[in-house]
């Protein structure tokens, strides 16, 4: 019996961890940070494999994103940045040039792993308000706010982007 | 959808394509998985009769010990081990020489003796690159006493682990100092911080930097 869940397991994440991985890199925008969000999950969902019965994927990736707010949460109490290359200090502000070669990407991967989980959800998901609210485990005024205030980061570093907070207001 | 709101589901496509192939981790999340689930049970009979538990307690191997007063046989764990906390590798970034200021990012840690300095006093600030792993179980751990005082672990790996951290090692070995420094981490301090020389791709490694006995029980759950 345990067997037969086992290899059910190995083969749902031999099949689907690269499309996973490309959900926790999303989330996380870190190669590293995406791997332990990964893995943790997988951790959480194999401890009860046997008993999910509808959607194995769905129920992992779920895990995947009340991880990774958790995690949020984590670094609120104890603020700890990860940084790709050693700090260096901040150089003096060439706002012209730097705001030219910011890209609507870049602006997302500085988004805060929360404000960045809902547009996830949101729009690459496609999902409406309230399963958002659900699979984060927050109110649909929450989900809202959220969108609505990364939304406005985002317009507030990429004004020639015309992305207008009012337009996407639901 | 509108124009702002498929220009967003685009640029989170384009970073989507861009994550890293995954690694083979469907093993070791599975037994860490299961096995805090059967730790869970354990738990509840232990409460109830107290009977089953043995069965699933960790195994203990007795060998000799080399020291000590009060000395009791090394720890070696032959089956593979939940930690009751996680472990972490960090690429270290910079060490500053005084204590970490409040609000710093950083964590507390032992100085590295040095030629110069061989006996350097109290606690130094590392600071840490996005570069790291973290482990919940190994396949072993053996806790060995060290002449010089202390206690060090010397752990395996479960195979998915393995992979990651020599991919990790990898990437920090023939660094300049201090970036070829992995710190361990244990209950938000740094237990150590060795220099990688070499990648490690046994998946075998001694953690140094334990103060005592209990500290190591207590990480393998003995406490």
């Amino acid at each position: 019996m345990d067997e037969r869940v086992r290899q059910d397991f190995t083969e749902f994440v031999t099949a689907r961890s690269a499309e996973l991985l490309r959900l926790a890199y999303v989330l996380t925008a870190d190669q590293y940070a995406a791997e332990d969000l990964l893995q943790n999950s997988l951790i959480k969902a194999a401890a009860h494999w046997g008993r999910i019965h509808s959607s194995p994927e769905a129920y992992v990736r779920r895990i995947m994103y009340r991880e990774q707010v958790s995690q949020w949460r984590w670094h609120a109490r104890r603020p700890e940045t990860a940084m790709a290359q050693v700090p260096e200090p901040p150089e003096p502000d060439q706002a012209g040039t730097v705001e030219a070669r910011l890209t609507l990407k870049d602006a997302l991967l500085a988004l805060p792993p929360r404000k960045r989980a809902v547009l996830v959800l949101r729009y690459l998901e496609d999902l409406p308000e309230a399963q958002v609210a659900s699979i984060l485990g927050c109110s649909v005024g929450t989900v809202r706010s959220q969108t609505y205030k990364a939304i406005a980061q985002l317009k507030a570093t990429l004004p020639t982007l015309g992305l207008s907070s009012t337009e996407v207001r639901p | 959808m509108n124009a702002p709101e498929r220009l967003i589901a685009d640029a989170l496509r384009e970073i989507a394509a861009e994550a890293p192939a995954a690694r083979p981790m469907a093993a070791a999340a599975w037994q860490t998985g299961r096995r805090r689930r059967w730790r869970g049970v354990a738990a509840a009979v232990t409460a109830g009769a107290g009977a089953i538990a043995a069965v699933i307690a960790l195994t203990l191997a007795v060998t000799d010990s080399p020291a000590g007063p009060a000395s009791r046989p090394p720890i070696v764990a032959v089956v593979p081990v939940s930690l009751s906390a996680p472990i972490q590798f960090r690429q270290v970034a910079s060490i500053s020489t005084h204590a970490c200021p409040a609000g710093s990012s950083g964590l507390p840690g032992p100085a590295a003796a040095s030629a110069g300095n061989p006996n350097p006093p109290g606690v130094v600030c590392y600071k840490f690159t996005g570069k790291r792993m973290t482990v919940t179980a190994l396949k072993s751990a053996a806790m060995v006493h060290q002449p010089g005082g202390g206690y060090s672990l010397d752990i395996t790996f479960l195979p998915g682990d393995t992979a990651r951290f020599a991919a990790l090692t990898r990437e920090l070995a023939g660094q300049p100092t201090p970036q070829c420094q992995l710190a361990v981490i244990v209950g938000g301090r740094v237990l150590s911080a060795p220099t990688v020389d070499v990648p490690v791709a046994q998946g075998q490694a001694q953690i140094v930097g334990f103060t005592s006995r209990a500290q190591v029980e207590q990480l393998l759950g003995r406490g």
